[in-house]
């Protein structure tokens, strides 16, 4: 039997039609996986079923019968629940407090704790989600982070369960944990939307894959079984793809960017502990691990963001001191982690964005003024160079897509004079083919005889962009390898810390 | 260079503009309405005081003379509400900088004796101009180092100065022959030459045109505006990218408080030739609606002062031939702020035109909405 079943299924945003009739079935206790790249409509087709958009056209229908959801407590009455990409989460209540936010057991006007505690120990305990409900959520991983957003849904009786990009934060351990708890509940007869672009998951986990692309329905049938990844690809991106990332460095040369004895505490907390790497040039080095291992502090101290208890930076041979705008100004570029809060000024023009880092350069100032007319002529060049899709240079940042974005951030790091690339989650939430361009234009830049330093929270692209890997945990470099040498699974019992190695014969290699 | 091009606006920066001219436009008309509504209740009518209004401020020559001289020290309040406010700081301290840049203008104006005319004007309105300027310092200072909320801080120690002025007009600097708290007039060479003759309106509205150009200038064509705007707009991206958010707070509140006493001076040494108790008290606050009608932008400012110079020029008319109080010119400019801060109010009424119009109900995505009350 069909429990949701939506029929032409259309959405027009000014200036484009998201969704052009679309069809969407789901049947009860069966795991959809709904493919395509950003853009393509399943966040819209997704919010629709769930009440924060309207369709224009088309009729949705639950259990057979049909229903209008107009806002999100509707689609939550009919028990569809939407685990978003981002955490809703208080990060000072307990697991217990944020499950029932909203929907608390009342004991007259007070909640009934003890009713609220059996329920969600009931709901823990039969799925194996293997956590405390009077723990506090800032003490969880992201992973448990996960599950406890999945539990709100259950609380709230879920019959389907749509999971926005799921695997996009968790390590491969943490994934394998979430594709056995889909399992336990498709079991159980909930049925699950899943939205995502990573092929091998689907695989995994999916009944049936769907595929949009372009607000248009591709096909809808694909069983698991009778396909494989490459064909996948091809049909969300419309032309084949080059999955198998890695390039071999052309000419490794000498060190050109070395960080000695790094240490940071925040409040206390040794958040950093004696970090030493060496990045030679035409080398990408890249950083795997757990996200909340001490990356941010490694990135904001390498750019001149944090000021370390200790860090001495070398650049071809000399120290490199002071903030964020020495350096840049002496060539270390940043790709930062966080697109839209350290990225860009989403209110601000391109024109505004391209030239940020770069405002004092004598091509956009003279004499303390703009000089508008280079300026211009500089975000043409990125716009064009960095295939940016955009109907000029005058739109806001926030008006481009996330690809979009990421290009233009890539290339005003990338078209001024530069001697490091640090970059972080470059693809993160981005389309598959804006994602391999922007890894060619990482390969690029490296060939050229730069240095490249990457840090990303993506497992397989770590793994394959860089040429030597360093893994990160708990503050401290537990693994430095070549990524060749070890499997995923073995660097994720490195990430996890479940494993340490003492010597590290690469970097002893790397000296000479 | 080309001069063409070195003012050409885009039609992205077209529509944003009109967008944020709508903004303001539909804000003042909607407080019209409501005072119109309250003027009804109270038993006038609200479309024959508004005509008179208008037709009281533009009748002669003094009127318009009153409207321009009503609109200078809004200029300035306006003008140094809305730098401040690029970078997010809210500086309602322009009060008491204002006033006491109209205490030391009063200070100077008298006191020294051996300038002439022109070199003493600037010279009174330069350390008047200074001393708000280094009050500013002194809140950015609080805000910076201890991170003290500006709001707080500007707020006490506008307490402060107005007792201090007091203090001072009615103690040490009171005038000899005088019944009421006030300092001796200034020299007659720190005065302001009059534009019109007989009427209040000096050269100081020229001056804050001046001030008015050289913050839109400064904005839109420098390194410095381009700083201003990213810091506004986004501090951590600034941050990211070397752009220090803690230095552009001291330059805006330097700005700001130079710009709001140097209106203090301009008044003292204008229409009030003095400095009295609660002479420039208000026009701090009212600095708040005009730089929020004027869209926090220097040229847009212009525009709002003149518009509520037209309302307090005319609202004196209707004064005089109705028992409406001038007063509810404030309430106008307080409905005003209530409109502009919230611009969703704007946007969904726009959105509910829309809907009545269309047959079939259209469904835009969220309007990017601007939010000028979003403070770190």
């Amino acid at each position: 039997m069909q429990i949701v079943s939506m029929h032409n299924i259309t959405k027009i945003f000014p200036g484009t039609k998201a969704l052009d009739s679309v069809n969407l079935s789901l049947g009860e206790g069966e795991i959809l996986s709904l493919l395509g790249e950003n853009g393509a409509g399943k966040s819209t087709l997704m919010n629709i079923l769930y009440g924060i958009h309207h369709p224009d056209e088309g009729e949705i229908f639950f259990r057979e019968k049909q229903v209008d959801i107009r806002k999100p407590m509707d689609a939550i009455h009919l028990g569809i629940c939407m685990v978003h990409q981002h955490f809703m989460l208080v990060p000072a209540f307990s697991i217990l407090d944020n499950i029932i936010a909203g929907a608390e057991p009342k004991f007259g006007p007070l909640i009934d704790r003890k009713k609220a505690y059996d329920r969600v120990k009931g709901l823990i305990d039969k799925f194996h989600f293997n956590l405390d409900p009077n723990v506090k959520v800032s003490e969880l991983s992201v992973g448990e982070q996960q599950r406890v957003e999945i539990l709100k849904a259950l609380y709230r009786d879920a019959k389907v369960l749509i999971l926005d990009e799921p695997t996009a934060v968790l390590t491969p351990g943490e994934v394998d944990d979430l594709l056995e708890m889909m399992r336990n509940l498709r079991r159980s007869g909930t049925s699950i939307i899943i939205i995502t672009h990573k092929l091998r998951e689907t695989l995994a986990v999916a009944d049936r894959i769907m595929v949009l692309r372009n607000g248009v329905l591709i096909r809808d049938d694909i069983k698991p079984e009778d396909t494989n990844i490459e064909e996948l690809a091809h049909l969300m991106v419309g032309h084949s793809i080059n999955l198998d990332l890695h390039r071999e460095a052309e000419h490794v040369g000498e060190v050109g960017f070395e960080v000695r004895d790094l240490s940071i505490t925040e409040n206390g907390v040794q958040k950093l502990n004696n970090i030493n790497f060496k990045i030679h040039k035409g080398e990408i080095v890249g950083v795997a691990g757990v996200e909340g291992n001490g990356q941010t502090q490694l990135l904001e101290a390498i750019t001149g963001l944090a000021s370390p208890d200790s860090m001495t930076v070398m650049l071809n041979g000399e120290p490199l001191t002071g903030d964020a705008y020495s350096f840049l100004h002496r060539g270390v570029v940043h790709v930062p982690e966080d697109r839209l809060s350290m990225g860009l000024v989403p209110d601000l023009s391109l024109k505004d964005n391209a030239i940020l880092g770069h405002h004092d350069k004598p091509f956009a100032a003279k004499h303390g003024l703009v000089q508008k007319e280079n300026i211009a002529a500089f975000t043409e060049k990125c716009i064009r160079e960095f295939n940016v899709k955009t109907p000029n240079s005058d739109v806001l940042a926030r008006a481009l897509s996330g690809g979009n974005q990421q290009k233009l951030i890539m290339a005003r790091a990338l078209s001024e004079e530069s001697e490091v690339l640090v970059v972080a989650q470059p693809t993160r939430g981005i389309d598959v083919s804006a994602s391999e361009y922007i890894h060619e234009q990482i390969f690029q830049y490296r060939d050229k005889g730069k240095c490249v330093f990457l840090v990303s929270a993506d497992l397989d692209e770590v793994y394959q962009m860089s040429d030597r890997l360093l893994v990160l945990f708990n503050g401290e470099i537990v693994l430095e390898c070549k990524p060749q040498d070890y499997t995923k699974e073995e660097l994720g019992e490195f990430m996890l810390g479940a494993r340490k190695k003492e010597s590290i014969p690469f970097a002893k290699e790397a000296d000479d | 260079m080309n001069k063409k091009k070195f003012f050409h606006i885009s039609r992205e920066q077209w529509k944003r503009a009109l967008n944020k001219v709508m903004v303001s436009a539909v804000s003042f008309i909607a407080s019209i309405v409501i005072v119109g509504i309250v003027i009804w209740i109270s038993g006038y009518s609200p479309i024959e005081t508004y005509v008179s209004m208008v037709k009281g401020a533009f009748r002669s020559q003094t009127s318009i003379a009153l409207v321009f001289s009503e609109a200078t020290p809004l200029l300035f309040t306006g003008l140094a509400f809305a730098i401040a406010f690029r970078v997010r700081l809210v500086n309602v301290g322009i009060e008491g900088q204002m006033m006491m840049g109209a205490l030391v203008g009063a200070i100077v104006g008298h006191f020294v004796t051996f300038l002439p005319h022109i070199p003493h004007v600037f010279f009174t309105m330069l350390i008047a101009g200074l001393t708000g300027m280094v009050i500013a310092l002194f809140i950015g200072f609080l805000k910076v180092k201890l991170g003290a909320n500006e709001v707080i801080i500007s707020m006490m120690l506008n307490s402060i100065f107005t007792y201090i002025g007091s203090y001072l007009a009615n103690g040490p600097l009171r005038a000899k022959v005088t019944g009421v708290a006030q300092t001796e007039i200034i020299q007659e060479t720190a005065l302001l030459s009059k534009l019109v003759p007989k009427s209040q309106l000096t050269t100081g509205y020229l001056i804050g045109l001046f001030i008015a150009i050289v913050l839109a200038f400064i904005l839109d064509q420098t390194v410095l505006g381009y700083k201003i705007r990213i810091a506004g707009n986004n501090r951590i991206a600034g941050e990211t990218y070397g752009i220090k958010a803690t230095k552009l707070y001291y330059i805006a509140f330097m700005i700001s408080g130079f710009v709001a006493a140097l209106g203090g001076s301009i008044m003292t040494q204008g229409p009030i030739t003095r400095f009295s108790d609660g002479a420039v008290a208000g026009y701090g606050f009212q600095g708040i609606s005009v730089a929020a009608l004027g869209a926090y932008n220097p040229l847009g400012v212009i525009f709002s002062s003149f518009l509520y110079g037209v309302l307090r020029a005319g609202s004196y008319t209707v004064n005089r031939t109705t028992n409406i109080p001038y007063e509810f010119v404030d309430v106008i400019q307080v409905m005003v702020v209530v409109f502009v801060s919230a611009p969703q109010i704007i946007f969904s009424v726009k959105k509910w035109f829309k809907k009545r119009k269309t047959a079939k109900p259209k469904h835009l995505p969220d309007s990017p909405a601007p939010a000028p009350d979003q403070n770190q």
